[in-house]
């Protein structure tokens, strides 16, 4: 634009009119195109879930794209890419799943400090070998002049001026003054900037951290705070932000989310704040369990399935969900935790809140079991967990709840939740009642009961033992666990994703008085997902149910 | 809703509703004039059909217990006064008046706002937020998205969260501590009502 300003012979009002539009046209116009791209990536990403591999290519793809077309259309393209890259974010990452969104962000990284060091690189060698021409006046002016403009917060302008003087002037001798000029400027704005930065963030932080403010509590009150004001602002016929906020929230809920998100419901804050808080107490049980966790393979997809209808309901007591959710959480996320400094970019909770909160819940939990039909036996340390002694096997009088529901966490699937883990099925149950029979799934419907002796088999047949929690239950609230069948001892098995997955598929079919204990019910059909090597199962965790 | 019919002088108490509300007489105006588009049928007081006619109010989640918010106890109708004093909570903070100190409470303190929003999820009015209250709420809010467990999960942890007395429900001194650092004036506040 400024080329073309300095190139008039003549500048007319109308022309100093058309170049302010024109400037609003670029800014504009490149967000425009940077959110044209950003939906359409998201779009794009919606139908990825067979081809995982690739998702990380089309969002660098679509950025890149955006920055090009925008270039083509002479617009602001560092506008579209950054648009592009914000608009994204919302929606993609919903969609991709977790180890894309590793994979990006490294390679965002890496690429950002690729680039920058060849800038400097290329900085440092052009300031050393020109020749340069050195005007202190003329300098200082300038130096002035970019630091003025900057603090206008027009430095993108002011950095075009140099950049155009330094094209139309060819005349040699100016024009290295233009270009020491312009390194001076570049050199002084890097370090200038670079240094001022650091009190800056710090001041921005401290602000942030206060915002975030990471209570269910808080957000559920905030919630009701919010339709309280749009509601009194229908009541008194005028609009502020929040209405329009609200409108723009229920624009977005039912028509883009529907277009963009794969299997996408409404997800209310207060879930998403839900499951969050829920996986980093889960993680802190982690953290302080520790562990000999042996690094299971991540398991890519654990649940696709989000079923929203509900089956029939089943009775289940809310101390034993409570009990599963828990174990599940203790189970689940350790493998998690490495991925999660990377993915998630939240603060945990006060800690002492957090541990306080679980603390009373095994509180509650361990008063709920001690009367209570959900015999849970200690688990013996060891680390592999087999079949069940002859004889003895997990009584339970829960019929499988239904699974899980909200999927959107693909995350959770994302966690190497080795089927393994099953914990939860595991507190072997030192009676000897005949238990609930498995879930059955389909595939595996035609095997017999076999050999509770999993250690033949990789597969996922331990996974009968009813618990299969999954992983993805986390998400869920207290996922209720089909506690079908404890037969077995055997949960570390895989299966629970999939047994979820299946449990819900499946009708749930409640098979009485399978052959005791040794019939592990071959509950699950294996997903070939990790079949692999028997994760040693995590130890028990702090609370120790009570035998009954 | 023609310019005669509004002035100052339709509205009764108009000096007292300022003084203890804390509006400006063209705010009083138009918030009678409000009243006077809602009272479709010129009583004078408000009944629930009539703001169940506002649209956006019938959509809301929680809409009719905002609309019971408005009528005090017992009674079925409401009048000016008691709607301006219901809106009188929304009006952001004052920062720079001065309090002598025999004035009341103004109504549109951190503390009065904090009530009106701990009397939406309180109906029965005994002070506390049980968790079957809680979950209505909830309920109402989260709607469809998500299934009975993860409801109840959800208030369990919020009554655990804020339940420091261990009796299950949420007093208005727990609810008021969980909120401490919420900037309550900006989120209950309308701005044009200043």
């Amino acid at each position: 634009m400024f080329n073309f300003v300095a190139e008039m012979p003549v500048v007319e009002p109308v022309d100093v009119f058309l170049g302010v539009a024109r400037f609003f046209v670029v800014g504009l116009g490149g967000m425009g195109f940077g959110i044209l791209f950003g939906f359409a990536a998201a779009f794009t990403t919606r139908f990825t879930s067979k081809v995982r591999e690739i998702e990380p290519l089309f969002i660098f793809m679509y950025s890149y794209l955006a920055y090009l077309v925008a270039e083509l259309f002479a617009i602001s393209s560092i506008m579209a890419i950054v648009t592009c890259a914000l608009t994204m974010k919302y929606y993609v990452e919903e969609n991709v799943s977790q180890r894309s969104c590793t994979t990006i962000r490294h390679v965002v990284k890496m690429l950002g400090s690729i680039s920058e060091t060849l800038i400097f690189f290329f900085l440092g060698v052009v300031t050393v070998t020109t020749e340069h021409e050195w005007n202190w006046g003329y300098i200082l002016f300038t130096l002035l002049f970019a630091f003025v403009w900057r603090g206008l917060g027009k430095q993108r302008a002011g950095g075009y001026l140099c950049h155009d003087r330094g094209q139309v002037l060819f005349d040699r001798g100016v024009w290295q003054l233009f270009v020491t000029a312009t390194i001076a400027i570049i050199l002084f704005t890097v370090f200038l900037q670079g240094i001022s930065i650091r009190p800056l963030i710090e001041l921005i932080n401290v602000r942030r951290t206060n915002r975030n403010l990471d209570t269910i509590n808080v957000e559920i009150h905030c919630r009701l705070m919010e339709h309280t004001i749009a509601g009194i602002e229908d009541l008194c016929g005028q609009w502020s932000h929040f209405y329009w906020k609200d409108k723009f929230m229920k624009f977005n809920n039912r028509i883009l989310r529907r277009i963009l998100i794969r299997d996408s419901r409404a997800e209310s804050s207060i879930v998403a704040l839900y499951k969050k808080l829920e996986l980093q107490n889960a993680m802190e049980i982690l953290d302080q369990v520790s562990g000999d966790i042996s690094a299971a393979p991540s398991i890519v997809s654990l649940y696709e399935e989000k079923k929203t209808s509900a089956k029939p309901k089943k009775k289940f007591m809310a101390a034993d969900l409570r009990n599963m959710h828990d174990i599940l959480s203790k189970n689940m996320y350790k493998i998690r935790q490495r991925t999660v400094a990377y993915t998630r970019k939240n603060a945990l909770p006060n800690d002492s809140q957090t541990r306080e909160i679980l603390i009373r819940r095994h509180a509650s939990i361990r008063r709920s079991l001690r009367p209570g039909s959900f015999q849970t036996a200690a688990v013996p340390r060891s680390h592999k967990y087999f079949s069940l002694p002859a004889g003895k096997s997990l009584d339970t009088k829960f019929p499988p709840q239904r699974l899980s529901y909200t999927d959107d966490q693909e995350t959770m699937s994302e966690v190497a939740y080795p089927s393994r883990r099953s914990r939860f099925g595991q507190p072997v149950r030192s009676s000897s009642r005949a238990m609930m029979p498995l879930q059955r799934l389909d595939t595996l419907k035609e095997v017999p009961s076999v050999d509770v002796l999993n250690e033949g088999r990789n597969q996922s047949g331990r996974l009968g033992r009813g618990m299969s929690r999954t992983n993805s239950s986390y998400s869920d609230s207290r996922v209720p666990a089909p506690r079908r069948h404890f037969s077995s001892s055997a949960d570390d098995d895989n299966g629970s994703a999939d047994n979820l997955r299946n449990v819900h598929n499946e009708a749930e079919e409640q098979e009485e008085q399978q052959p005791p204990s040794s019939s592990p019910s071959p509950a699950w059909a294996a997903e070939p997902r990790d079949n692999a090597t028997r994760n040693p199962l995590l130890r028990r965790p702090q609370w120790n149910p009570k035998k009954k | 809703m023609g310019s005669s019919s509004s002035s100052m002088d339709n509205i009764p108490n108009a000096e007292e509703l300022m003084q203890e509300t804390g509006f400006s007489a063209a705010h009083l105006l138009r918030l009678y004039e409000r009243f006077e588009f809602l009272d479709k049928d010129q009583t004078g007081e408000l009944r629930p059909e009539d703001f169940g006619a506002v649209g956006g109010l019938a959509l809301n989640p929680i809409g009719d217990r905002i609309i019971s918010a408005f009528f005090s106890p017992g009674r079925e109708t409401v009048d000016f006064p008691s709607f301006v004093r219901v809106l009188a909570h929304f009006r952001p903070n004052d920062t720079n008046r001065t309090r002598n100190g025999t004035q009341q409470e103004p109504v549109n303190s951190r503390t009065r706002k904090l009530k009106f929003a701990f009397q939406l999820y309180d109906q029965d009015r005994d002070g506390k937020i049980s968790r079957a209250e809680l979950l209505q709420v909830l309920r109402a809010m989260l709607g469809i998205q998500v299934t009975e467990e993860q409801l109840q999960s959800i208030a369990e942890r919020a009554i655990q969260e804020a339940d420091l007395d261990r009796d299950d429900a949420i007093s208005f001194d727990e609810f008021r501590k969980s909120l401490e650092k919420v900037n309550i004036d900006h989120k209950m506040s309308i701005r044009f009502l200043k």
